[in-house]
């Protein structure tokens, strides 16, 4: 399923792909009937959060207010990760100012990722 | 400003509450966490009610979404970051079971607490003693 995420010139629209599997898109938009090829929210973040060292693995769930959550699993809870996590934060909302981000740390201790996030949220970067 | 005051009244019972955990239940101190973020969000709802309607928010993402559109707030790294690492302790201590509350959790999680009322305790203090009505 696509989803359009903004739209700040009719010929040029940036969508997401909230399916699984692909990182890119081809859509037909605007007046001129273009093709082009754009990033995916996944991957915007994805590529965002592996600016991050500490963030080890990120997962991602919709809840049903239409905010992305995506948890940025880390060693501990230190304040430096929250400055790094904040900052790719604000680069993905340039990136897809429409798109609604909620972004929480979550503290692996030496576990799998996977056992400090919601069992219900999916993988979308694994350093 | 009703609402302020009430959120106000909730945010000074459960900082109460947060002195009063260690002493109490020192060897389950995870949850002192929790009592502080909540603390903390009074506050920051008893401050957004004093804003306008576009302040208002009933979400933890909506609430989030407003303190990062308040620019008097988001200006400060320091309040953003010490509001989101009270709620995201808080929110692993309430529902992931293996996560283990260390010391320097509990330092920070004061420290943050701390901040948070350093930015907010005086202009809500303020603006609640300018509407006072005899």
């Amino acid at each position: 399923m696509q989803a359009v995420l903004d739209a700040s010139d009719s010929s040029e629209w940036i969508v997401a792909n909230s399916g699984e599997g692909t990182d890119c898109g081809r859509v037909v938009a605007g007046e001129r009937s273009r093709s082009v090829v754009l990033p995916l929210a996944d991957h915007v973040i994805s590529s965002e959060l592996a600016r991050v060292p500490q963030v080890v693995a990120a997962y991602a769930q919709d809840d049903e207010h239409g905010t992305k959550h995506v948890f940025c699993v880390v060693a501990e809870h230190e304040p430096v990760v929250y400055a790094r996590v904040l900052d790719a934060e604000e680069r993905i909302a340039r990136q897809l100012p429409r798109l609604a981000l909620h972004t929480h740390v979550r503290a692996h201790q030496g576990r799998s990722p996977s056992a400090a996030v919601p069992l219900t949220s999916s993988p979308i970067y694994v350093r | 400003m009703t609402d302020a005051r009430v959120h106000h009244d909730r945010y000074q019972y459960m900082r109460g509450l947060y002195d009063a955990y260690p002493p109490a239940l020192p060897a389950h101190r995870d949850w002192e966490i929790v009592v502080g973020f909540y603390a903390a969000l009074h506050l920051v709802q008893a401050y957004f009610c004093t804003k306008n309607m576009r302040f208002q928010a009933a979400r933890h993402d909506q609430r989030m979404a407003a303190i990062r559109s308040s620019p008097e707030l988001n200006k400060s790294r320091p309040f953003v970051q010490a509001y989101k690492m009270l709620q995201d302790v808080s929110e692993q201590v309430r529902y992931e079971p293996g996560f283990k509350v260390a010391g320097t959790d509990l330092q920070l999680a004061k420290a943050n607490l701390e901040t948070v009322e350093r930015m907010l305790q005086a202009k809500v203090n303020r603006i609640l003693a300018a509407h006072h009505s005899p």
